[in-house]
């Protein structure tokens, strides 16, 4: 076995050279965790059925970024925009013709959930044959400055991986909070047949709420690729961060996604400071373990 | 309703039952055709990692070891018959290497098997093979656990036992470097080479952090290395993290001053395509031997259809044919007397070396060539 350097020599005597740069680290993966889970969370709370195909959203938009940015070499604002328009449309289509007409005929959310899986697959396979299997950097179409503070290092690409989350979780709080979509969203989300029967048109809401958390998923999958690249297995990498994110920070609050994004990207950072780091991904199926027997509604409560 | 379905479930057992006893004669008609077709093909197997991170490697050796039985069959074929190859996928994880063992030895009762790519995927179809009595020869698994998979089990490859050691030799005598850190994933493979690098280097191994394969965003673990203040890096690593993780030393700073080393993995030369000079100064090892001539290259693309990227694995694919073909021409169609036959090789000169499988189906000679990124692209070292 290899001789490890024990724990507490990383604690105490490289406490200074560590610490910002792991608040950094952290502070990077739990952006684009957050994005994905907001959106997970959002989709989950209007349709109340774990839609397994949420990660390939966040595949789609960064490969289609790749493919625009990279390959055609547009301006990489413009490519980020078609890749969460592209994302945000492959989630309105999936939702129309697959989730949408089993629906109709009484599909339980498991038979959905069945039917989502089988979604992840096909957008796996698809991009796989259209892009292969290897892995592709997108960011080395753009120049990256790098900063450094308080000894911790970071890149002007992470830095608008943090800004653009923030922002637009934010933008989306606002949105559900202050306007009347918000609150058809909430209505549906509370009672689909009921909102029915008091005219809301709830195919259109649910189109909306698919258009929307597409997109929110896809700039997290964009973000992310910008960040490392792309490969078309992340899309499980992507949904699990998403879904224990949602549990964990309480599903149905949108404020408790965020949280738990946040969470489980310090503890995973902050973890494998103080325990061996082939743990690292082991650290996030741990604390979603402990909640689901501890406070199973999560941090924050549903709203 | 009820009628209808318990009508329907009669004709599905029916059904189940027909096909079932269908393959258990067909299987019993099999045997009997074996003994008679004699004159038949000769039946090998062939295990790559034709998806997945190491398909580079996969795709092209499989192009490599149909050149290979082309020249064979061309040639009369072994003993007179014809060789027929059935291609597999064993991508580059155990899972998908019992699939692939399982279908050749069980399904397609092949004679030999030439693979897998990947030590994950060879060290579960070792038992698989050996169980069957298959004789295996793999072209590029280089795990040194593999030494002791199994007795039907060898490689044209040199084990890591030499590898990871060679490397330590080289980077404290040659390069003077005296601290060092590991950063490894967590398969069969890093694991192995990170173990054997630790205990044979000179110097003094100051940290050692892991990582998923799949993992892509190990800032932290390098993190945690840097402020160690190692002289160098020690990285085993498949594609995917090899990109992201050296993109992030860079991010990070450490490719200042600190160099990195890294193992055969980074021939992929997609690495060094997607990174551009990030990665410029960046060493590593590969078994060397890369000799082949232009002829075999120009086959392999005609098979690929377009130009292609040779890597060091791909003779010596070749090369695992040849050796097979010697053996199944010298011991018959027996599978044991073919294995017995195997331990016998002894200064073989193939296309790419020259082999001697010593008493574990190891080669015996155990070359390297060190490597180097500049401008982005690979050169020798030397």
């Amino acid at each position: 076995m290899i001789k490890r350097s024990a724990a507490p020599l990383y604690l105490f005597e490289y406490m200074f050279d560590i610490f910002p740069q792991l608040v950094v680290n952290s502070l990077i993966a739990g952006s684009i965790y957050a994005l994905l889970a907001v959106s997970f969370n959002f989709i989950f709370s209007a349709t109340r059925f774990f839609n397994l195909a949420h990660g390939s959203f966040a595949v789609i938009a960064a490969y289609a970024v790749f493919y625009f940015g990279r390959e055609l070499g547009l301006p990489t604002f413009l490519a980020v925009g078609i890749g969460v328009l592209f994302a945000a449309t492959s989630a309105i289509l999936i939702d129309r013709f697959i989730f949408h007409p089993l629906k109709m005929r009484g599909g339980s959310p498991m038979i959905l959930l069945v039917a989502s899986l089988g979604v992840f697959t096909v957008i796996n396979s698809i991009i796989s044959m259209i892009f292969g299997s290897s892995f592709k950097t997108i960011s080395n179409t753009i120049d990256k400055q790098y900063f450094e503070l308080f000894g911790a290092a970071f890149t002007s690409v992470q830095l608008w991986i943090f800004i653009l989350s923030l922002v637009v979780s934010i933008g989306f709080f606002i949105i559900l909070e202050k306007t009347i979509f918000g609150k058809v969203v909430a209505a549906v989300s509370d009672d689909e047949e009921v909102s029915k029967i008091v005219g809301i048109d709830t195919d259109k809401v649910m189109a909306k709420v698919f258009f929307i958390g597409g997109g929110i998923a896809g700039l997290g999958g964009i973000l992310a690729g910008f960040d490392t690249g792309v490969q078309p297995s992340l899309d499980m990498f992507f949904l699990l961060k998403a879904v224990i994110a949602a549990i964990i920070g309480g599903i149905g609050n949108p404020y408790g996604a965020l949280l738990g994004a946040y969470l489980i990207g310090f503890l995973e950072n902050f973890g494998i400071w103080v325990i061996p780091s082939e743990w690292k991904d082991t650290i996030a199926f741990v604390l979603l373990i402990v909640f689901l027997i501890f406070r199973p509604s999560g941090i924050l409560k549903r709203k | 309703m009820q009628e209808k379905s318990k009508g329907l479930l009669g004709v599905i057992v029916i059904a189940v039952v027909l096909v079932m006893g269908y393959f258990a004669l067909s299987g019993g008609e099999e045997v009997v055709e074996e003994v008679a077709e004699e004159a038949g093909p000769i039946t090998i197997g062939f295990m790559g990692a034709l998806t997945g991170d190491v398909a580079f490697i996969g795709e092209i050796v499989r192009a490599g070891v149909e050149v290979a039985v082309d020249e064979l069959n061309a040639a009369g074929g072994i003993d007179g018959k014809i060789v027929e190859v059935i291609y597999e996928d064993s991508g580059c994880d155990g899972e998908m290497g019992a699939n692939a063992a399982n279908k050749l030895v069980n399904v397609d009762n092949v004679l030999a098997i030439i693979g897998p790519t990947c030590t994950p995927a060879t060290l579960a179809a070792a038992p698989i093979a050996e169980e069957a009595g298959v004789p295996m020869i793999s072209y590029s698994a280089t795990a040194a656990s593999i030494s002791e998979a199994g007795d039907y089990i060898f490689r044209t490859v040199p084990s890591d036992a030499f590898q990871a050691a060679f490397a330590s030799d080289y980077i404290y005598n040659e390069l003077g470097i005296e601290t060092a850190a590991i950063l490894s994933c967590l398969n069969d493979w890093c694991q192995g080479n990170a173990d054997t690098f630790a205990a044979t280097f000179e110097g003094e191994v100051l940290g050692s952090e892991s990582f998923e394969q799949g993992s892509v965003d190990l800032r932290s673990q390098i993190t945690k290395l840097q402020a160690l203040e190692p002289d160098m890096i020690y990285m085993l690593s498949f594609t995917a993290g090899s990109i992201a993780g050296i993109t992030q030393l860079n991010e990070l700073g450490v490719m200042d001053d600190t160099l990195v080393f890294g193992a055969d993995t980074f021939g992929d030369v997609s690495i060094w395509n997607e990174l551009g000079e990030l990665g410029d100064g960046i060493m590593y090892t590969e078994p060397a031997g890369i000799e082949y001539d232009e002829a075999f290259v120009e086959a392999i693309e005609v098979v690929l259809g377009g130009e292609t990227e040779m890597n060091t694995y791909v003779p010596r694919a070749y090369d695992a044919v040849s050796v097979l073909a010697w053996a199944i021409e010298e011991a018959g169609l027996d599978q044991e007397a073919i294995k017995d036959q195997l331990y016998k090789l002894d200064g073989f000169v193939g296309m790419s070396d020259t082999y001697s499988f010593d008493e574990n189906g190891d080669t015996e000679n155990a070359q390297y060539d060190i490597k180097l990124i500049e401008g982005g692209k690979i050169v020798s070292a030397e």
